[in-house]
């Protein structure tokens, strides 16, 4: 089946057709309208990992990986989404927003990956917390601001070793107020980084502190 | 003009990760000062290696990553490593148990001497 006769779809509709993908009789429905969505956000999903994994400071064909491995894990699980959850109508950025947590979550735990299948593939479903996106009042920053908050950023995190600087970024890929890292996760960074978790606690800390301190030198002026 | 002190702080850091390409946006005001700061350049054209097909048959590249550190420099730092790690002590070579079991007899003599003395 083409999937260019779904190219013109709502992305609703399409979530529907995808939905049936277990159904023999519309499989083949299933799979042209997942390829359309694909086309849809392809360039957008692509372009966030290959920034990202550039900032954690792989290379961009990790980007690529990244964003291939998200799009897989949607459509081997497409029921998790829940759109009525969205509690906005801007369905297109709920996806995407649904697809970069799940591309966060490879990228962080991706370093087990190389030598084993990583123990969140498959089975557990992945925690979205889905943006409010009508209540949403903020500011719009001048781009000036965005570019000076980011080279902030870059400097404080560039004064990290990489031990430091994985340790900072995926607690803060994963962590939620109050609520502590899962327990897999812990053990491949222990594994991957040779560190036991006491010593992956203090790089927090020193990293956290770290970037206190450059935040207070450099950060207001 | 603008000052980093109302912008990034200890509190909003995450959201400020978010923003800037450290971390995938997750809600708009992110996903706006994201979209800000990499904009879609005219014409831009990126040859991205994501494949459906490879996708939709469940055969996704996989990562063969580069180990962040090489193993000449794992090699090197692990020398340096406590031999004490992980608090298994029935790992540590015998060389090392013998030291230890010296010092501590050392110890308890020095200690032993002390309160003869007193």
């Amino acid at each position: 089946m083409d999937w260019k006769q779904y190219e013109h779809t709502s992305t609703e509709d399409l979530l529907t057709y995808i939905s049936w993908k277990d159904q023999d009789a519309y499989k083949e429905d299933a799979k042209a309208a997942y390829t359309s969505l694909f086309f849809r956000f392809k360039e957008d999903i692509g372009k966030k990992a290959r920034i990202v994994a550039i900032n954690w400071g792989y290379d961009k064909d990790v980007g690529d990986v990244i964003a291939e491995q998200a799009f897989e894990r949607f459509w081997s699980r497409p029921y998790t989404f829940e759109a009525e959850k969205c509690k906005t109508s801007d369905l297109d950025k709920c996806v995407l927003f649904y697809i970069y947590r799940i591309a966060q979550r490879l990228l962080a735990d991706y370093k087990k990956t190389a030598d084993k299948p990583s123990p969140y593939t498959g089975e557990e479903e992945v925690q979205v917390d889905y943006p409010d996106l009508e209540n949403m009042d903020y500011p719009k920053e001048k781009l000036k601001d965005i570019r000076k908050a980011y080279e902030v950023l870059a400097g404080a995190l560039a004064r990290l070793t990489e031990k430091h600087k994985v340790v900072y970024l995926t607690y803060h890929a994963y962590e939620k107020k109050g609520l502590k890292l899962p327990r897999p996760l812990l053990k491949a960074l222990r594994e991957e980084l040779e560190l036991t978790q006491n010593t992956i606690r203090v790089y927090k800390k020193e990293a956290k502190e770290e970037i206190k301190t450059y935040l207070k030198l450099y950060g207001n002026k | 003009m603008a000052t980093n002190k109302e912008i990034i702080n200890m509190e909003n850091i995450t959201e400020w990760l978010s923003s800037t390409g450290f971390l995938f946006p997750s809600n708009e005001m992110e996903l706006e000062r994201f979209n800000k700061l990499y904009p879609d350049l005219e014409n831009e054209v990126i040859d991205y290696n994501i494949d459906i097909e490879r996708i939709l048959s469940g055969n996704t590249r996989s990562l063969t990553i580069k180990p962040m550190f090489d193993n000449d420099d794992i090699a090197s730092i692990r020398q340096y490593k406590m031999v004490a790690r992980f608090g298994k002590s029935d790992q540590l070579p015998p060389n090392i148990m013998d030291k230890i079991k010296k010092n501590e007899a050392k110890k308890n003599n020095d200690a032993s001497d002390k309160k003869e003395e007193n």
